[in-house]
Formats: C-alpha cells, structure tokens, sequence
C-alpha cells in the first residue's frame, strides 16, 4: 500500500463529505502538477530549445518525482479508486 | 514569448480559469503554430471568440462564472472552430453533453501537451478539396448526392431535399466519409482514422454522439436512423430511407 492510500485508510471511514473533499484536494493537487509536468514534457521534447545531456538527466529525475507525486494524487482520489474498482 | 512574429498563424482561443494551464496550453498551442489568445473566464472568452472568431478554441469545463457547456453552446452560435474541452475525470457527464452541444473533443487532465499538439493537428489535417488524391481514390465528384442528400465538399455544404442543414466540422466528416462510400460498413476505429486521421484511443462514446447529433440534424431519432444506421456490434453504414424500406434489415 502506498502512501496515499494509507492516508486514505487512516481517514476511513469517509462519510460522503469526507469524499467529496478528497476528491477536491485531489482536482486541486493535479491542477499545478499538470502544469509542472506539462512543461517538463516541452523541455524534454526540446520545443523550447535544444538540452544538454546534464540538463535532460536534471529533467528526467524531475520527471520521475512528478509521476510519484501523480501517482500518490491518484491513490488519494477516491475517484481513482471508483473507476479502478469498475474496471475490475 | 512574443507575440509580434504570431500574424498569419491560426488562432486559438485558450479558456481556462488556471492561469499555469492556461499558459502551458498556450505555450503548447504555439509551438504547433498557432496564435494563441488566453481568456480567464467564459464571459471573455465569448467576447473575444464574437471579436475576432478563431479557428481553434480549448475550453475548460469548470470556469467561475458561465458554465463551460454553455459557453460551448454560445460558441456554436458565433463560430465553427474546432473546440477541444479539457475536463476533469469527475466530468464524464458534461463530456459528453459537450460533444453533444458541439465540441470536437475532449482531453481529461492531467493531459499531456503532445497529446494535445496530436488531437489538434490531426483536426486541422482531416480531409479537404485542397487534398485531391484522397478525394480521388474514393469519390471524384466534389458534390456528393445521394436520395436527396447532397454534401458539398467545396464549399462543406449540405442540404436535405435542398432545404440547408448546418453541421459542426465533425458531423460534416462523418457524413461526408459514409456517402463517399455509401456500401461501406464502417467500425468505429475506422470512422475515427477517417475523421480524425489519428489511431482511435478515445471511448466509442465520442463517435456515437456525433453520430446521434447527425442524425438529429438529419431529422431521424438519435439512437437509430434511416440515412445512418447501426450495424450491431460493428458499427455504422450510410442507409437511403428508400433502402431501409425495400432491402433487407441493416438496423
């Protein structure tokens, strides 16, 4: 179990509001983080100009901090954890 | 960025009331070669769409003042720009009353700017007159007319037994693609590789509510209908009325 989640099931047992505000914080979280990793994606397909090889490796460790952040978001969304669940 | 190099390029008009999403679509958008102009609210970005209409508009669903279903819907009425939504994953429901009020297409956030360069240049490549060997290879003549339907290519007209309809850019392509091949029985993936000249990742949903709106505006019942009919399973094929009351069964 991630963090995330164990912060979720610290939480439990979520009454309705309790959800609708995780859900929120999770909306809330994802909006600067799109942007942080958006622009990391430009930088990293060099649309914003050429890299070299110190600053691609800077950005690929920032990278791999935003997916973790993205994924910890996703395990604290109940959201997430519905759609998951109808997927089976 | 500047501005000043921007004249002559294509607009889009970027409304989102986040200001780093609104810049990083912005940005996104001008590297693939449009101008872009931002608007924080939807009240500005009808002001400015009724200005100076763009070619493209990305709109966000949550705005703080007009809802984002309907700015789309008063969109429609000034402009028939591409309109992309960008929506929470919550929002299935308004992405689909969306496409229903006509938008072209969704993205959820977090979305990826080469997603979006993607879904937007593939929009502007579908097929024109100003592409004659596909034009060719399937049907020469640039007005299509079919049981009293006709479709201009030309000039992206359609008429209904010469009354005019009038389609958003999608609903025109897929018209468009089931006369040019009115045999045809076309799966969705194809239909969305024909329209939107991309390899079809979305939900079938998009297609079918396009489909529903033609057929709405083609005067016949969303779910079923005689021009477009439903092949179960499959997908969708053209249909005269004339054949759907002699041939056999093809709903």
């Amino acid at each position: 179990m991630g963090p995330g989640a164990a912060l979720r099931e610290a939480l439990a047992p979520l009454d309705e509001d309790g959800t609708a505000l995780l859900a929120a914080v999770a909306h809330q979280l994802r909006t600067p983080l799109t942007s942080v990793a958006g622009y990391l994606e430009l930088l990293g397909d060099a649309m914003l100009g050429p890299l070299t090889a110190d600053q691609r490796q800077v950005l690929e460790t920032m990278g791999g901090s935003v997916q973790r952040l993205s994924e910890l978001i996703d395990e604290l969304d109940p959201c997430v954890e519905r759609e998951r669940a109808d997927q089976g | 960025m500047g501005e000043g190099e921007e004249r002559g390029r294509r607009t889009a008009l970027v409304i989102e009331d986040a200001a780093d999403i609104r810049l990083l679509v912005s940005d996104t958008l001008r590297q693939a070669g449009f101008a872009p102009v931002g608007a924080g609210t939807g009240a500005q970005g009808l002001a400015l769409a009724r200005r100076r209409p763009p070619d493209l508009v990305t709109l966000d669903l949550t705005l703080p003042d007009i809802d984002g279903i309907e700015v789309c819907r008063q969109l429609r009425a000034v402009t028939n720009a591409y309109v992309v939504m960008l929506t929470a994953r919550t929002e299935e429901t308004d992405r689909l009353i969306g496409l229903e009020v006509g938008a072209d297409d969704y993205l959820v956030k977090p979305f990826s700017p080469r997603e979006l360069r993607a879904r937007v240049g593939a929009m502007f490549r579908r097929p024109r007159l100003a592409d004659p060997g596909g034009a060719a290879r399937e049907a020469p003549a640039s007005v299509l007319e079919i049981g009293g339907l006709t479709v201009d290519r030309e000039s992206r007209e359609v008429t209904l037994d010469g009354a005019p309809i009038t389609l958003t850019r999608t609903e025109f392509d897929l018209l468009e693609a089931f006369m040019s091949r009115p045999r045809r029985v076309w799966e969705r993936e194809s239909l969305a590789r024909r329209v939107w000249h991309t390899d079809w990742s979305g939900d079938d949903h998009v297609i079918d509510v396009h489909v529903a709106n033609l057929r709405h505006k083609l005067g016949e019942n969303a779910q079923e209908g005689h021009w477009v009919r439903t092949v179960r399973g499959v997908g969708y094929r053209f249909g005269t009325p004339e054949a759907s009351r002699t041939g056999p069964g093809g709903g």
